[in-house]
């Protein structure tokens, strides 16, 4: 009997690997075929750093993200099983369902487009363990450093318009979504990650069922053909390849809901600490945070001129009132020029323009303060098992000469 | 003059790569006692790359290992666990930042 479990999980691994493997050739062009020192390319993106290439996990490179709506091509990566392959956009079917659904739905993508109101908003996703690199001691997962994080404006359908269609009992409690990606071990019994939203926040504005990103559709890494987009909330709330929405009459409990997985310590805790998981709670909105994208670190700035810097402040289920610079260190600050949300959920756009008083080394560092009064902090805010919320200041270093 | 050349068009190069290419960790294990076992046991599902970005202490390696048993259907690793966890606490241990100030932001040119 063992012997024969051991050996049909043998068979998942290989049919996995052979999975991938076909999925993993249409992605990529390897170093060896592409030439010496070539990286694999990911058709349709650029400027991304990868951390994992299996499961694929890729972040933007800072000074590259640039543009009030992020590109396609620079909008990150974070898979935690395989993508679906052989996408059929005209056979994809929505399920809703779960106990506190009262008329259950089957819809397709053309439904979705005819029966509800079509709305494009641009709405910022950050994964969860943006900035975990930082976390000292340091802590397993994908060590993201900066460009875990995007607005790219989205296409499709307010959740809420597709729940009330359905009808919600007074019972529900929380939105649960569920996908077409594999398990990497390849065993078909597996939910990659199926997580969630509070019943509130898939009813807000922010929350959308989208079938396109900008100019087009999903990107194939971005959950194409369809997935869930709720704004301000750790990415990993946002399903791709979305197949299904749940809404339960309790917290969700499907993959990476428990344990560890995108919960942090009710209390603060010790760096280094192990923490129960009966001591963690789920983490909610995304705390506030900037990014500097103009200049580079490092960049080499005659004295003689104004540099002028730009970059993006965002905060889940509130908004950015002000972003502060500094060039010593925090001694002295200077207020950004801050520009207004494209919509609710979008993260906005700060610039200004610095003198410097003398030649030598400076760093820039900004801070953004939120509508409930909470501002970034300078360093790691709060040491938690997995790495989460690292919402540190951004710095960026100038050699002015 | 020629060296200037080089110099300029290798700025060039570095610039246009920073632009247009992906950036690509190292994918490959250190060499070391062991390294076979993770390879047979670690990589059949995922990459190394998940390992190499990783610096953790004996005992979250082994929670992490403990977690891949609970979720992701890695089997017993019987007596080879000691060998690994030697493996990876020799290789990819615990590595302490500095305390005090922030990590020094590395030149770019």
């Amino acid at each position: 009997m063992k012997e024969l479990e051991t050996l049909s999980r043998r068979r998942f691994l290989q049919n996995g690997s052979v999975f991938f493997g076909a999925s993993a050739l249409a992605m990529f062009a390897s170093a060896e075929s592409a030439g010496l020192n070539e990286p694999p390319l990911i058709a349709g993106k650029s400027g991304l750093r990868i951390l994992n290439d299996r499961p694929l996990n890729a972040e933007a490179l800072p000074h590259l993200l640039v543009d009030a709506v992020t590109p396609t091509r620079h909008m990150f990566i974070r898979n935690n099983g395989v993508p679906p392959v052989g996408v059929d956009p005209s056979g994809w079917r929505l399920n809703i369902g779960g106990e506190s659904i009262i008329r259950p739905l089957r819809l397709s993508i053309k439904d979705l487009r005819s029966r509800y109101q079509n709305v494009s908003l641009q709405l910022t996703l950050e994964c969860g363990g943006n900035g975990r690199a930082e976390f000292d001691p340091s802590v397993p997962g994908n060590q993201w450093t900066l460009g875990a994080v995007g607005c790219p404006l989205w296409h499709g359908v307010r959740v809420r318009d597709v729940l009330e269609d359905a009808g919600l009992k007074n019972d529900a409690v929380y939105l649960a979504f569920h996908g077409a990606d594999t398990h990497l071990s390849g065993d078909p019994e597996k939910e990659v990650i199926s997580r969630g939203v509070p019943i509130e926040k898939a009813m807000a504005d922010d929350a959308l069922i989208a079938w396109g990103m900008n100019d087009g559709d999903l990107h194939p890494m971005n959950g194409h053909p369809l997935r869930l987009v709720v704004a301000g909330w750790p990415a990993s709330a946002s399903g791709k390849w979305l197949t299904g929405l749940s809404v339960r009459n309790q917290v969700h409990d499907g993959a990476k809901m428990g344990g560890q997985s995108y919960r942090v310590p009710k209390n603060p805790v010790a760096p280094g600490s192990v923490v129960d998981d009966s001591s963690m709670k789920i983490i909610g909105a995304m705390p506030v945070k900037s990014l500097l994208s103009v200049p580079q670190t490092g960049v080499r700035h005659d004295r003689g001129q104004q540099l002028k810097v730009s970059g993006h402040a965002w905060v889940g289920d509130a908004q950015v009132v002000s972003v502060d610079l500094s060039t010593d260190f925090g001694q002295t600050w200077q207020r950004a020029s801050l520009q207004v949300p494209a919509n609710v959920g979008a993260w906005q756009q700060f610039s200004a323009a610095l003198v410097f008083p003398a030649v030598g080394y400076y760093e820039i560092w900004s801070r953004a303060t939120d509508s409930n009064g909470l501002s970034q902090p300078m360093v790691l805010p709060g040491w938690n098992p997995k790495g989460y919320l690292n919402n540190a200041c951004h710095r960026v270093a100038v050699h002015v000469v | 003059m020629w060296f200037r050349c080089r110099l300029a068009l290798t700025l060039a190069l570095v610039a246009c790569n920073a632009v247009a290419a992906q950036v690509v960790p190292n994918n490959e294990l250190q060499v070391g006692a062991g390294d076979h076992l993770v390879r047979a046991h670690c990589l059949v599902c995922h990459s190394a790359q998940l390992i190499v970005q990783s610096s953790l202490t004996r005992t979250q390696w082994l929670d992490t290992i403990r977690y891949m048993q609970r979720k992701h259907n890695l089997w017993p690793l019987g007596d080879q666990e000691t060998v690994i966890l030697d493996y990876l606490e020799a290789n990819y241990g615990a590595r302490y930042q500095s305390s005090g100030r922030r990590k020094n932001l590395p030149y770019y040119r």
